[in-house]
């Protein structure tokens, strides 16, 4: 901004080379970031499967996959693809489903709702047509329903918040080693 | 052990069951001390592993959200084992994820070492364990520990301790059992060995051992009593038949004394009158108190003829007498032989003209010397002279002295071609009372007996050689000076 009160030309010209030059550069890092932080939280939603335990009633079929559901952007979606590619947890394959719209919730074992304000949360927990589902959500708000896996953004590291409380009314069976790693636990009074 | 065949048999025993026992225990605590030493070292193993598992199983879940602080919290649970030196976490692609070092207070920093397959490796004082850390199959990084093996070290120490303590209590107890139990054997041994030294001692074999059970050691003693009893009783008879002896000997030697006593007294006594005979029979035929008739005269000449004789048997029995209870005492004088055959011979020369037989003497002109007793040397000649004189009815009687350089002898030698002696008479010749032929000869049958006898106790011999009818040569031999 300082160099633009200044209205010289040539300061001008080099303030919008500068621009020309910058404004792609910060896009790609932003785009590098958001790359990264969705890798992360990618391989972190695949994580957290490994240390949940659904009942089995959840599952019509022994071999039946468990089902992460994303209301997310696509590109998001497809890392979340990439990742859950080829592996198994506990014998069952992993299965992703992107949902374009809160009702397409539908039957998963695990929904994330990227980002997205409280509205989001009460379509997609109302969509969801059965009670063991793992709800992992970006941010809290004081108030709302909220997930039970909840990202914080540590510096540049990416960390978790549990609710067991909400959990365990879920019938979810949270792993003691998935509650170690969260930064803070709610547990029923 | 080179000297325990010398050592008594307490200190035996006691040796032999203490070096048993000592191998024994030795064994047993070695085999033992190994044993706890190869089970210790798995256990040390599987525990560590058990560990390990534990680490990464509490581990998995950092590695899988790539949180090395909670990892590093998980390794820090170690710090209640304070065996372990050291851990580490690496992850999936072998790069250390987190580290634990017990002495990092120190300043002993902890380097972990390059990742390995599972297993476990023990160093100079400690045990490393790699351990993989699976989830649902998969292997999302390993685990390293490394613990230290001074507890083991010390166990091992405290377990050879024990082990010592263990061999010196029971070698104690197993010498205290020995030495009661051996009372058994050695008391009954030393009891014999004791017996027998005396009864060795003592010559007493009165005494008996005292048994005390039936084993080999109460046949021993049984043996050795019945062997006592058998010594005692031979020895009994033993002592009995030596007794009887000497009383037998006794009775002889006093019945021999009786004997020669007896046999000097009737000798004189028998001399006496012989003597009176022969004087006064000599006295009438001297015709001293009167004339005497011719048939007298021949009568007197037969009394005092058998007077003679019968004193010459009673000379030559009392000699004899005396030879053979060992009476006779010779004198050892230097003798000129020369001089005493000539003597002897020249004395019997009357004897021998009366017989018309030419008596030849042949001396050598060397002196030859012998140390013996005259009397009896003398008696030796005139009894082969006379025999020769006696037995020879014509011819000649030849005396002969002769050295014998060689053997460093003398012989003396009689040779007459008288009627000779008939070879069945050779062994009978010089026994007593052996004359052969007495009928018209005159001899007591005892002068060759006697002549030998005194010849071997001067050291000489006396042999002959003859041809019945043409005559015999007696010869007797003494060793020169």
């Amino acid at each position: 901004m300082a160099l633009l009160a200044r209205r010289s030309l040539p300061g001008l010209i080099l303030s919008l080379a500068a621009l020309l030059l910058l404004v792609p550069n910060q896009a790609v890092a932003q785009e590098e970031a958001v790359s990264k932080e969705y890798q992360i939280k990618a391989a972190f939603l695949y994580n957290f499967a490994k240390y949940v335990e659904w009942p089995a009633r959840s599952f019509p079929t022994t071999g039946a996959p468990i089902v992460i559901g994303a209301y997310c952007a696509d590109e998001f979606g497809e890392v979340l693809k990439q990742i859950v590619r080829n592996r198994k947890i506990g014998g069952r394959g992993i299965a992703v489903k992107i949902l374009a719209s809160p009702a397409e919730a539908g039957s998963v074992h695990m929904v994330y709702v990227c980002g997205g304000p409280a509205a989001i949360w009460g379509a997609v927990v109302e969509a969801l047509q059965r009670d063991a589902v793992l709800t992992v959500a970006d941010l809290e708000e004081p108030g709302a329903p909220g997930g039970m896996i909840v990202f914080v953004l540590d510096g540049d590291k990416v960390r978790f918040t549990i609710n067991m409380r909400k959990a365990g009314r879920a019938g979810l069976k949270v792993s003691d080693q998935l509650q170690k790693l969260a930064i803070s636990v709610t547990r029923a009074p | 052990m080179r000297r325990l065949r010398d050592t008594p048999i307490k200190r035996k025993l006691t040796t032999i069951s203490m070096m048993t026992i000592g191998a024994a225990l030795l064994l047993a605590c070695g085999a033992l001390l190994v044993f706890d030493y190869t089970e210790f070292k798995e256990i040390l193993v599987d525990d560590l592993r058990t560990t390990a598992q534990v680490i990464g199983d509490n581990s998995s879940s950092a590695l899988a959200f790539n949180y090395p602080d909670s990892a590093t919290l998980t390794l820090r649970s170690l710090a209640a084992k304070p065996r372990i030196l050291g851990a580490a976490i690496y992850d999936r692609g072998g790069k250390v994820f987190s580290v634990y070092s017990a002495g990092a207070a120190d300043g002993a920093a902890f380097a972990p070492p390059p990742v390995e397959p599972d297993g476990s490796r023990f160093g100079a004082n400690s045990l490393d364990v790699f351990q993989s850390i699976t989830v649902d199959g998969e292997t999302v990084g390993a685990v390293f520990i490394r613990s230290s093996l001074d507890a083991m070290r010390e166990r091992m120490v405290q377990y050879s301790l024990i082990s010592v303590i263990v061999m010196l209590l029971a070698s104690a107890v197993a010498a205290a059992l020995a030495t009661r139990l051996q009372r058994d054997i050695v008391g009954p041994i030393s009891h014999l060995a004791g017996v027998a030294g005396a009864v060795a001692r003592d010559k007493d074999y009165s005494l008996r051992a005292t048994k005390r059970g039936m084993d080999e050691l109460g046949l021993l003693v049984d043996g050795f009593n019945d062997m006592l009893s058998e010594i005692q009783s031979r020895d009994g008879a033993l002592q009995e038949a030596r007794a009887n002896l000497e009383t037998r000997n006794l009775e002889l030697e006093r019945a021999m004394r009786a004997q020669n006593m007896f046999l000097a007294n009737m000798s004189h006594e028998l001399r006496t009158p012989l003597n009176a005979i022969i004087g006064f029979t000599g006295t009438l035929l001297m015709k001293l108190p009167g004339a005497i008739n011719a048939l007298q005269e021949e009568q007197l000449t037969v009394v005092k003829t058998s007077a003679r004789h019968l004193l010459s048997l009673i000379n030559d029995l009392l000699d004899l007498s005396k030879i053979e209870s060992g009476k006779v005492d010779l004198a050892a004088e230097s003798i000129s032989c020369q001089e005493l055959t000539e003597d002897t011979v020249e004395s019997l020369r009357p004897i021998a003209e009366l017989k018309h037989l030419a008596l030849t003497l042949r001396l050598p002109e060397k002196q030859l010397r012998v140390t013996a007793d005259r009397r009896a040397l003398r008696q030796i000649l005139l009894n082969l002279c006379n025999n020769a004189i006696k037995f020879t009815d014509s011819g000649s009687v030849t005396v002969e002295l002769r050295e014998l350089i060689q053997e460093h002898q003398v012989e003396f030698s009689v040779t007459d071609t008288g009627i000779g002696i008939q070879p069945e008479y050779r062994g009978k010749l010089f026994q007593a009372f052996s004359q052969m032929d007495s009928t018209d000869r005159e001899g007591t049958g005892l002068g060759l007996h006697l002549s030998r006898r005194l010849a071997e106790l001067m050291g000489g011999t006396i042999d002959f050689a003859s041809e019945p009818g043409k005559g015999s040569r007696f010869w007797l031999i003494l060793p020169l000076e």
